[in-house]
Order: structure tokens, then C-alpha cells, then sequence
């Protein structure tokens, strides 16, 4: 069972939480302008890394907002969490 | 015509009001209920709410502008849970919140016939409670003034510790997930 820093709630289960996949994906400006390849590079290609790993979580069960987590994929550390628009804390140590 | 009669979401589980030994579970029923969103940092939306509901809206996280209606809880960033005496009381609000704001970005809406509130007293409340809770509910963390939305035995919960000096709960709970916890808890207690 993880423990989550909830930027608002404070630490909580991992059962109050939903996860939602990879951070920092940007959705293309113009979808029209992208080939199927593209398209689909943008729908389903993701990072996979072993070690540090941007993602997305949801207080599903406390304040229901979405926020960003660094997380080793590994040892399931948990090394950061911040807000949605916020610049990720320790980028350079985080494995784009 | 035949007489319509009201009835509250629990009223058909058996053994509840519960008195046991220090622990006392009973509905807390036909209580006025809002559900408002809006951005905090909007003087117009926060004076609105002032003058309509009689309360000022707390900022900080998982923090309750007092235990018993009128009062707000806070739910997020920018939303709250106005607790009022009646069911009457939130149409009312509803009405005057919508004709104040007009214009504004915010939304209020009457959630009173989909909640309804479970209050737990004694000095085993709490211990009840945490059979089915992973929070910390010890008064000197979680005492009047607080509250927080979690999970209560599975079921999405918001809890507000009421100030009487036996540290007792009210659990807010949707009417579709009621009767489950209420049993739940009826069972936890014994
Ligand atoms: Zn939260």
C-alpha cells in the first residue's frame, strides 16, 4: 500500500486514489494536421522507465483533484508530488 | 387525495437509532443540503454566500466553519458543502445564490434528497469508526473544525467531528450507499 501526498489533503491511502497514467502528455493543437501514426503516438506511446516516472493521480474518494507524482518505478518510491501546472520539482533527475 | 409521507433514507434499517454501550448511532435526517463550486479567490461569489447562507466559506483544506448547520465544509480548492437546518432552507439558498451571482462562474446545487448524515456518539464512536476508516480520527488530530472526505467500510464518506466533549462523528453519506453503511456501522458496533 503506498502512502499519497495529496497536494490539499495532506498524506492519505493509495485506496483513496485513481491513477491516471503518464504525465505531461500535451494533446496536439491541430489534430487534423497529424497522420494516423502520429495520431496514434499521441493516443497510446508512452514512457515506460525503469526509475523515476512522471504521473498522474486523482483524490478519487478526498477532494477529487488531479495533481502529478514522481514515482521509481522500481522501489515505488514516491520522490515528488505537485500540482497540475506547476514546473515538476527535480526535473533534471526525472527520466523523460 | 392521499397523504404523501416523507420518508428518510434510513428509516426502514432495523435496530437504528442505536443505543449501545457508549456508542449511539442516529440520522440526522431532512437536513438541507448544497453542493457549491466557485473560485475562492472571488470576492462577489464569497460575500454572496455570506449573505445568503450565513457563513463564510473556509479555505483551508479539510477544515468545517463550524459542526452544525448553518456551516460549510470544505470539499477542494473550490468547492464546498453548505450544511443548512432544512431541506427548505437549500432551495431557498439555491434560489437566492443563483439570483445573486447571475453572471458569475460558480454553481450551486440542492444535493439534500441524494445525502443524508449519520451522527456517532459515546465514547466508542470513534473507534467504531476507525474499523472502517484508514484516517487518524484521534480527537487531538481530527477535533471540531476538521473535516475530511474519505472512504467509510468502501463507501465515499465526508466526516465532521462535532464539538460535544465525548468526541463524537457525523458521517455525511450518499442515500444510495446509506443503508449499506448503516447496517455496516450497526454491525461494527456491537
Ligand atoms: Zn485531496
Amino acid at each position: 500500500m503506498l502512502h499519497i501526498e495529496c497536494p490539499w489533503c495532506g498524506q492519505r491511502d493509495q485506496t483513496e486514489f485513481s491513477y491516471g497514467g503518464e504525465a505531461h502528455i500535451v494533446r496536439p493543437t491541430d489534430p487534423d494536421a497529424l497522420s494516423d501514426a502520429q495520431w496514434a503516438d499521441y493516443l497510446f506511446m508512452r514512457t515506460n522507465p525503469r526509475g523515476r516516472h512522471r504521473e498522474q493521480w486523482c483524490h478519487t474518494s478526498g477532494c477529487r483533484r488531479w495533481f502529478n507524482v514522481v514515482r521509481d518505478t522500481v522501489s515505488y518510491e514516491i520522490l515528488a508530488v505537485y500540482r497540475v501546472g506547476e514546473t515538476p520539482p527535480d526535473t533534471d533527475a526525472a527520466a523523460d | 387525495m392521499s397523504e404523501i409521507e416523507l420518508r428518510t433514507p434510513l428509516v426502514a434499517v432495523p435496530g437504528l437509532p442505536y443505543r449501545g454501550r457508549d456508542i449511539e448511532i442516529v440520522e440526522v435526517a431532512s437536513q438541507g443540503h448544497v453542493n457549491l463550486r466557485g473560485a475562492a479567490r472571488n470576492a462577489v461569489f464569497k460575500d454572496a454566500v455570506q449573505a445568503t447562507a450565513g457563513v463564510s466559506l473556509p479555505l483551508a483544506a479539510n477544515t468545517a466553519s463550524g459542526t452544525q448547520p448553518p456551516c460549510a465544509l470544505w470539499l477542494g480548492p473550490d468547492e464546498w458543502l453548505l450544511r443548512l437546518p432544512g431541506e427548505a432552507q437549500a432551495a431557498t439558498c439555491v434560489d437566492a445564490l443563483d439570483a445573486a451571482l447571475a453572471g458569475e462562474f460558480f454553481a450551486a446545487s440542492d444535493i439534500s434528497s441524494a445525502q443524508t448524515v449519520l451522527r456517532l456518539s459515546g465514547a466508542h464512536a470513534r473507534r467504531v469508526l476507525s474499523k472502517g476508516c484508514t484516517l487518524d480520527l484521534h480527537p487531538g488530530v481530527f477535533g471540531a473544525g476538521r473535516c475530511a472526505q474519505t472512504n467509510m467500510a468502501q463507501a465515499t464518506v465526508i466526516l465532521l467531528p462535532l464539538a460535544d466533549a465525548a468526541g463524537g462523528i457525523e458521517v455525511v453519506v450518499r442515500r444510495s450507499f446509506a443503508d449499506y453503511l448503516a447496517r455496516w456501522l450497526l454491525d461494527a458496533s456491537r
